[in-house]
């Protein structure tokens, strides 16, 4: 449709024209032709920095903008354009909350509502951004939420991260922890400790924790796990012990995906267990474990289901470390913050590039002018109309672009008709007839007329041609020529650049002119009016077309062709050449397929015009190349990994920066190292060296997987049972900056313990030791495995075999003892074994030619040595000195013994019966002494010898007695030792006769002393009597002796004392010592319970232990070096006192010297008394040092050296039920040597 | 049906024709397109003697017409025989079959194919050359051949029966519409006495 509406003509552009604007201001983004970014779109951008995103912060970011995603759309509301620009962004985020999450890459769509108007100052037209509103501009994400896509792996970096967590000293929340250590652990009927190990090694898939979702509302936390059970007890049943199991925990917990927030709510999981594996080599060492596992299972199958219960278990377990753990939350920036800070962004960057030019005669015509440029945006066209006539109305003009073309132009009827009555009159057809001759005929042109119609320019009127038949008969006609105008070439350009307007007659699509037409009279008159280059048609249609080209391109400021010489349009150009701040258009003219197959659109309200065209930058030829870091790597640590240019040029330069610290390389190429595992960003930049040439950026993450420590645990040795041997095992890592856990499984069913790490970067990484120290109870062969995880879970795992010999027991056959004819002794032999696990039989041999006898064992067998007694009782006949010889075997067959000397004693000549000697005051029975009665018988001025005499008549029974006779007041007595054992009761009878007013008496002295005066002595007595009386006395031995007295004792007057058939009994005392229900335990002070703290007083308590400062300084606590942290107790210059909190048989003391000068301990007794004493060896920063003794109450801990401090301290109590000999009161006399006699 | 034995004859009886003519405008247009497709229609017929030279007559000046009859009686003596050379079927058998000629070699002494015997026509812009050309010199005959086709080529052709009937039931688009004759007597009367020959 050409009305105009009363414009003198209307342009009419497709949104195809500004997609090419647009597409073609991209490509001159950066061209040095007129620099600047006005009036251009960039092929890429840096994203400013610092900018918030969703609560974070962007550190850098890059925008590329491919051409093909640029777009237009025309947007009649606003009066202009909606541009369209496909992002491709990446920004890298500070502090993510996961390490996927630094890099945020996505597509998205900006869109910009924006007027088409007359740039300022100009009669050009384009789109303008100077004063685009924010809110014209929107930015949506055209794939979703960025992290959607990797979701599985945010959330598997954030279960490894709580992994990592765990590692951490104290763990860091939420945290997966590494190993979990219970103890008597109950399985129905078995009781156990156990040693748990979750995994993450993501090197190793079989022990790497697996995280996905099921479903969308589902995550599943697949973790692998060891699981080791030792110490296994069960009634009436024997157990293999260890035994180790496999499986993996799998917690299911509701998944939520919020606005801006990822969550898994972990206080709701469920927790299963996987089938149950026996244990594997792999974590155990040997299969061992595993096996004793299955043999367990089948020795409790009548029972239990082991695998039911652990699973049982393991799921209780599993459920509280997830509920421990809360709810896992990831937050990351919402669709629509995204979408805002890329709206921001781009909106702002518009605004400063201000418009983009679509029409821009005057850049072509620096002298164009129209009268005026009015523009309007139709639902499918933008219309510049210009030179408005009256009545003019751009809002009544309707879109008139034919389909598949990108621009028309209609020129008004008005116009065209102004054209044509100018070439009928510069012609001389304004005046006729006017006559012709063709075919040697005379031919009129009688009337003609020529005007637009619908599809054609339409030339009418009537010819004669004279003597057309038999030179006798004229024929007169009316023609009707209806010309069509064409392009040539059509939708393409000559080789001068142009095209040229021509006609042509329409006619019978079937009628070749050529063939058909033109015969004999027909012809004439056709060649006449309408063929051949003298007829009426080509005379006057060459003139109209000639200005109707030139009405155009004065119009819309396109080129012409005008030939030099004849002054002829010759050609035109569709489109201002030049479109400002971005190069030219190559606009061509297409002939309409509608109304004539070969010809422009003509209606009888004007012409038509539509074309095609291409936008060409004035950089053109320079190449645009994004560039492309790859779609990522991964590598393994300390590897070289080539970070390439994805795109490539010979134009190009390239750059990349590593990411890892490293500076700026400029390469194409870049071999690189990355020292530490991580997930590394890698920023790549390449530049275009032509003439307008860009410089793009791209990013790729560069994961850089985690390599694990290698581990050698050192060679095999041989070690005696129950000996505390130092393990030291060496781990090298090739990732510098990684930090290092250790545990220690021995292969036996003790509980596996953390190694001391130290460790230091080594110029190839970082390596170190992992030093433990250990005791296995039994012999045997034992593999020792030393398991070394780094920070991130990597694992590295090395075996050691272990020899452990037999060692036999110690024995202590105790002290000499006395015994006594006819009475029953016990005697008790006590054992050590290092071998604590080992159990005992032993017997005593008494040395009286009476066979070997059992004796019974009484055993505790725990660390750190087996200790026990062997019990027997026995009776000796005969007085004599015997040796007693105790002897403990172990399960082994390994034996000791010892013995003692057992001296047989009785009172001698207790019935007086095995004669008498002479004393000065009379005869006094042998074996006894007398006392007292000398002086008492000067005293009465009695003969010597008439105060002991052998009653030979008057006696208890047998052939004599012990006569006294007293003369007066006085006293007269004999004394006897007999050896005695403390602490056994004596009971001493002696038969006794008075004669006279005395009396007669019994004393016994338990100290052994013969003062018959000592306060010690515990007398009986009797006066006076007609028959024989028994005098009894019974005292508790508190020496090696005790001595009886026999006594008269008169107070005035005389009298005679007879004493015959003394006993002796001797009672052992036997009270056993009752096994406390709840004996004390080893127990530790961690010199981490001081938190912080710097420094404490000179005297301080914690747990039960006192800690005193020996050089009257505070003390001081200090930081330990090395990734597990820990808290020492500087020793100061003159040492600390560690007062025990009980009588302690074993003092162990984790010590620090980083001089590596020795550090010494002393255990000492209650009374000061030392019993042990220890001193570190080597240089090793960390050593333990073990005291043992009965009765350790203090321990002195001291260095030469500055640098060294108390780490911890265990004391083990002793236990006198156990048969530990603790000191004894006071008023008890030291133990006695061997051999006393 | 009135046999037409000559030009004067015909031209005796064109105010009949016209009057014909003028009663049928659309036989009228066609008879501008081949007259004497019309004349059958009117019920002449003229006489296969007298056709050649009417034809040309019609079309061409009294002495493009008379050369031509010269030139026709020159080809008949050199070929031979009579030959019509307006009859293509006619021409072909003379100078392919009975003179075998063929045009000559190329560099390569290779023979391009035998050219077209169809008669060249008046063409708004200069025409193509005469096929036969590349013949000339291979025959006598040639030369007054080429001499005979130029000259009917200086005029517009009649339409064949084909475009005849197209034109005749008005099929097609002819821009030249509502055909008007007119008899000059005077006209006639006057030719008769000059132009009998013709």
């Amino acid at each position: 449709m050409a009305d105009t509406r009363g414009f003198e003509v209307v342009i009419a552009a497709s949104a195809e024209i500004v997609r090419k604007a647009l597409r073609g201001a991209w490509k001159s983004a950066e061209c040095p032709v007129a620099p600047g970014d006005e009036g251009r779109i960039p092929e890429f951008l840096d994203v400013p920095v610092p900018a918030n995103i969703g609560g974070y912060i962007i550190d850098d970011g890059q925008v590329q903008i491919p051409q093909n995603e640029l777009d237009a759309a025309l947007a009649p509301d606003v009066g202009g354009v909606e541009l369209v620009f496909g992002l491709h962004v990446q920004l890298e985020i500070q502090n993510p909350p996961v390490p996927s999450a630094q890099l945020l890459a996505f597509p998205i769509r900006v869109g910009a509502r924006t007027p088409v108007g007359t740039l300022p100052d100009s009669q050009d037209v384009g789109v303008l951004f100077a004063d685009l509103p924010r809110g014209n501009v929107t930015a949506t994400l055209t794939a979703g939420h960025p992290l959607a896509p990797i979701l599985d792996m945010l959330l598997s970096e954030f279960v490894h991260r709580a992994y990592e967590n765990g590692g951490a000293v104290p763990p860091v929340k939420p945290f997966l922890p590494h190993v979990i250590s219970e103890q008597n652990v109950g399985f129905s009927v078995v009781r156990m400790d156990i040693h748990a190990e979750l995994f993450d090694d993501l090197a190793n898939p079989a022990y790497r924790i697996e995280t996905s979702r099921p479903n969308p509302t589902t995550v599943r936390i697949s973790i692998p796990m060891y699981l080791r059970m030792f110490s296994i007890s069960a009634p009436l049943i024997t157990l293999a012990d260890p035994m180790g199991i496999e499986t993996r925990l799998v917690i299911s917990a509701p998944f939520e995906t919020l606005p801006g927030l990822y969550r898994a709510r972990l206080g709701e999981a469920t927790v299963t267990v996987d089938p149950i594996q026996p244990a594997s080599a792999t974590v155990a060492g040997s299969l061992v474990e595993g096996a004793n596992y299955t043999a367990n299972k089948a020795t409790l199958g009548f029972l239990i289901n082991l695998d039911t219960l652990i699973a049982a278990e393991l799921t209780n377990r599993g459920t509280a470390i997830a509920h421990a753990m809360g709810n896992l939350e990831i937050p990351v920036p919402t669709e629509a913050e995204i979408e805002t800070t890329i709206g921001d962004l781009f909106h702002a960057e518009l605004v400063r590039r201000r418009f983009i030019a679509l029409w821009t005669p005057s850049a072509t015509d620096d002298e164009f002018h129209v009268s005026d440029v009015t523009v309007r945006v139709i639902p499918d066209a933008l219309l510049i109309a210009l030179n408005a006539g009256a009545g003019s109305d751009i809002g009544a003009i309707t879109g008139f672009i034919p389909p598949g073309r990108e621009f028309a132009i209609a020129l008004s009827a008005v116009a065209v008709d102004r054209q044509i009555a100018k070439a009928l009159h510069d012609n001389g057809f304004d005046s006729l007839p006017k006559r012709f001759r063709e075919d040697d005929r005379d031919v009129d042109l009688n009337s003609l007329t020529v005007r637009l119609v619908d599809g054609a320019i339409r030339m009418e009127g009537e010819v004669t041609v004279i003597d057309a038949i038999l030179g006798s008969i004229d024929v007169d006609a009316d023609f009707t020529v209806n010309v069509g105008l064409h392009w040539d070439p059509n939708a393409m350009l000559d080789s001068s650049g142009f095209q040229h307007l021509k006609h042509h007659i329409i006619g019978d699509p079937d009628v070749d002119p050529e063939q058909s037409v033109l015969f004999w009279v027909i012809a004439i008159i056709l060649a006449v009016i309408s063929f051949g280059a003298g007829s009426v048609l080509i005379a006057i249609i060459i003139i109209v077309v000639a200005l109707v080209v030139t009405a155009i391109a004065e119009s819309i400021g396109s080129s012409m062709l005008v030939n030099g010489v004849t002054g002829a349009i010759e050609g035109i150009q569709a489109w201002p050449s030049d479109l400002a701040r971005i190069g030219r258009v190559v606009a061509v003219f297409h002939n309409n397929p509608s109304p004539d197959p070969d010809g422009i659109l003509i209606e009888d309200t004007g012409l038509v015009l539509e074309g095609t065209m291409n936008v060409v930058s004035s950089c053109e030829a320079t190449q645009v190349l994004a560039a492309f870091s790859g779609t990522g790597y991964s590598i393994p640590a300390a590897s070289p990994v080539l970070l390439q240019a994805g795109h490539v040029s010979a134009a190009a330069s390239y750059d990349w920066l590593p990411g890892d610290g490293s500076g700026v390389i400029a390469t194409r190429d870049k071999l690189h190292v990355y020292a530490d595992s991580r997930l590394y960003l890698a920023k790549h930049g390449l530049r275009i060296n032509q003439p307008g040439g860009a410089a793009s950026r791209h990013f790729a993450l560069v994961d850089v997987r985690n390599v694990p420590p290698a581990v050698d645990s050192s060679p095999d040795i041989e070690v005696d049972e129950g000996e505390v041997v130092t393990l030291i095992g060496h781990f090298s890592d090739v990732e510098p900056g990684d930090t290092h856990e250790s545990v220690w499984i021995f292969g036996d069913h003790q509980a596996p313990k953390a190694g001391v790490i130290v460790e230091a970067p080594d110029g190839k990484g970082v390596s170190g030791t992992s030093t433990v120290q250990h005791a296995w109870c039994d012999n045997g062969d034992y593999v020792v495995v030393l398991r070394v995880r780094d920070q991130n879970g990597g694992i590295g795992t090395s075996t050691r075999r272990v020899r452990v010999r037999n060692v036999a027991p110690m024995v202590e056959a105790g002290a000499d003892m006395f015994a006594y004819p006819c009475t029953v002794i016990t005697l008790t032999g006590r054992f050590t074994d290092p071998g604590w696990c080992d159990t005992h039989r032993a017997t005593w041999e008494f040395g009286d030619c009476t066979p070997l006898h059992p004796a019974i064992v009484t055993e505790t067998n725990t660390s750190p040595a087996a200790r026990g007694t062997a019990v027997a009782s026995h009776i000796y006949h005969d007085c004599g000195v015997f040796h007693a010889t105790c002897s403990v075997s172990d399960d082994d067959g390994a034996t000791g013994s010892d013995f003692t000397v057992i001296r047989v004693v009785d009172i001698v000549n207790a019935g007086f019966e095995i004669g008498f000697r002479p004393f000065p005051a009379g005869d006094v029975g042998n074996g006894w002494a007398p006392f007292g009665a000398l002086a008492s018988a000067l005293a009465a001025g009695v003969p010597m010898g008439a105060v002991f005499t052998c009653e030979d008549c008057n006696v208890h029974g047998g052939q004599r007695a012990q006569c006294i006779r007293l003369h007066g007041a006085g006293r007269g007595g004999i004394h006897q030792s007999v050896g005695a054992n403390p602490d056994w009761a004596y009971q001493v009878t002696v038969w006794a006769h008075v004669e006279g007013d005395i009396r007669a008496r019994l004393g016994v002295n338990p100290d052994g002393g013969t003062d018959p005066d000592s306060a010690a002595v515990k007398w009986s007595e009797f006066g006076p009597g007609a028959d024989w009386g028994q005098l009894i006395v019974q005292v508790t031995a508190t020496g090696r002796a005790i001595t009886v007295f026999l006594e008269a004792r008169s107070e005035k007057a005389a009298g005679v004392v007879r004493f015959d058939d003394a006993v002796l009994i001797a009672i052992q005392p036997f009270c056993p010592l009752e096994t406390p229900k709840d004996p004390p335990q080893e127990t530790c002070l961690d010199l981490k319970v001081f938190g912080d703290r710097d420094q404490l007083p000179l005297r301080i308590e914690a747990g039960g232990y006192i800690l005193s400062s020996l050089d009257g300084s505070p003390l001081t606590l200090t930081g330990l070096p090395g990734p597990g942290g820990g808290r020492a107790l500087w020793l100061g210059a003159g040492g600390i006192f560690v007062d025990l909190p009980w009588p302690a048989i074993r003092v162990t003391l984790e010590v620090f010297a980083s001089e590596g000068s020795p550090i010494y301990a002393v255990g000492v007794d209650q009374g000061g008394t030392a019993l042990d004493h220890a001193v570190t060896a080597g240089a090793a920063p960390f050593q333990t040092l073990t005291l043992a003794g009965p009765g350790i109450r203090r321990v002195q801990i001291g260095s030469k050296g500055r640098e060294a401090a108390l780490i911890r301290i265990c004391a083990t109590p002793a236990r006198a039920d156990l048969g530990d000999v603790l000191p004894r009161p006071a008023r008890i006399a030291p133990r006695l040597m061997k051999g006393w006699s | 049906m009135e046999i037409v034995d000559s030009w004067d004859e015909l031209r005796s009886r064109s105010g009949d024709i016209a009057a014909a003519l003028k009663k049928d405008w659309r036989l009228a247009l066609a008879a501008g397109a081949n007259p004497f497709f019309a004349l059958v229609e009117l019920g002449y017929e003229i006489s296969p003697n007298a056709r050649p030279a009417i034809m040309d007559r019609l079309r061409l000046p009294p002495a493009v017409t008379k050369r031509r009859a010269e030139l026709r009686a020159a080809i008949s003596e050199l070929a031979g025989r009579a030959i019509d050379p307006d009859d293509t079927e006619d021409l072909r058998q003379l100078i392919f079959g009975d003179l075998k000629l063929r045009p000559y070699p190329d560099a390569r002494g290779c023979y391009p194919p035998q050219p077209s015997v169809v008669p060249p026509r008046k063409h708004l812009v200069p025409g193509a050359p005469d096929p036969l050309e590349s013949l000339r010199g291979r025959h006598a005959v040639i030369e007054p051949l080429l001499e005979y086709r130029a000259l009917g080529a200086t005029a517009w052709p009649f339409a064949d029966a084909g475009a005849y009937r197209a034109i005749r039931a008005g099929q097609t688009d002819l821009p030249v519409r509502n055909p008007r004759i007119r008899f000059k007597k005077r006209a006639a009367q006057k030719r008769a006495g000059g132009d009998s020959d013709g």
